[in-house]
């Protein structure tokens, strides 16, 4: 979480929104846990359909990058490699 | 596949960047395995997903009880057939929940545990569950191990699934 922070405060200005999406029941956790971690970039509480949209949730944590045209070009299943995920953004955020 | 929520700021598109998570289990994520996750419980308790299923094929009478303890939403998405959702063993609501569930039981029935939220020592789930059910007394708790998560090792394998409520 603290490298998000950081992504949206440098990247930010170039177009990055991260957007978190909470597969927790209980929208508390999430409040507590923006409250606690001073998180800059919104964060939703995910459902069913939401699931389904996103091709169905069977595992967490999940990160999708959405290009500038609404496109998913990357999925990250897992524990991603927090610098691949970085150079596959900043490369999509080249203009 | 498109997703809804790139917007445009000013004449500059956004690019986006979603990331679905549990919280429980984002608090630990990147940091040193958690006490309490999937890794405490003894490995000889642990029940492997074809055993499971040759389990569930084989029996006839006293089949086991199988209790989902991750979260509702991932249950819905997809659960083992004849499983029941036990509440989140992370939260102390989801203690209570399985706690209700069982307290009638039998201390020598044979429960199955699984969740599968996320890798096996990152869950923040399967060890409290497991530890609440062992100091109720029973005594043929097993966990399912589900090394990735549900989908890697359960659904993408071809295993029975349901999805809903």
């Amino acid at each position: 979480m603290p490298r998000f922070v950081a992504w949206q405060t440098q990247y930010g200005s170039r177009g990055l929104q991260i957007i978190g999406i909470s597969m927790d029941d209980d929208p508390e956790l999430a409040r507590k846990m923006y409250e606690k971690q001073r998180l800059n970039y919104p964060v939703a509480m995910g459902d069913d359909k939401l699931g389904r949209l996103y091709g169905g949730v069977l595992g967490l944590p999940l990160a999708f990058l959405i290009d500038r045209q609404g496109k998913v070009q990357a999925l990250f299943r897992g524990e991603a490699d927090l610098n691949l995920i970085e150079e596959e953004f900043k490369r999509l955020l080249r203009p | 596949m498109k997703i809804g929520l790139v917007g445009r700021s000013g004449t500059a598109a956004l690019l986006g960047f979603a990331f679905l998570s549990l919280l429980p289990q984002i608090r630990a994520q990147f940091t040193p395995v958690p006490t309490g996750s999937a890794s405490s419980i003894p490995e000889a308790q642990l029940l492997k997903p074809e055993a499971l299923v040759q389990l569930l094929q084989t029996t006839n009478k006293d089949k086991p009880l199988i209790l989902q303890v991750g979260s509702h939403m991932l249950f819905a998405q997809a659960h083992i057939p004849g499983s029941e959702y036990a509440g989140p063993g992370s939260q102390p609501a989801g203690i209570e929940k399985l706690e209700s569930r069982v307290n009638a039981l039998s201390r020598k029935k044979l429960i199955v545990l699984y969740c599968g939220c996320c890798p096996w020592n990152r869950c923040p789930n399967l060890g409290p569950a497991y530890a609440k059910l062992r100091d109720m007394g029973f005594t043929n708790v097993k966990a399912l191990y589900l090394a990735d998560n549900f989908g890697a090792d359960w659904a993408d394998k071809g295993y029975p699934v349901e999805q809903g409520y």
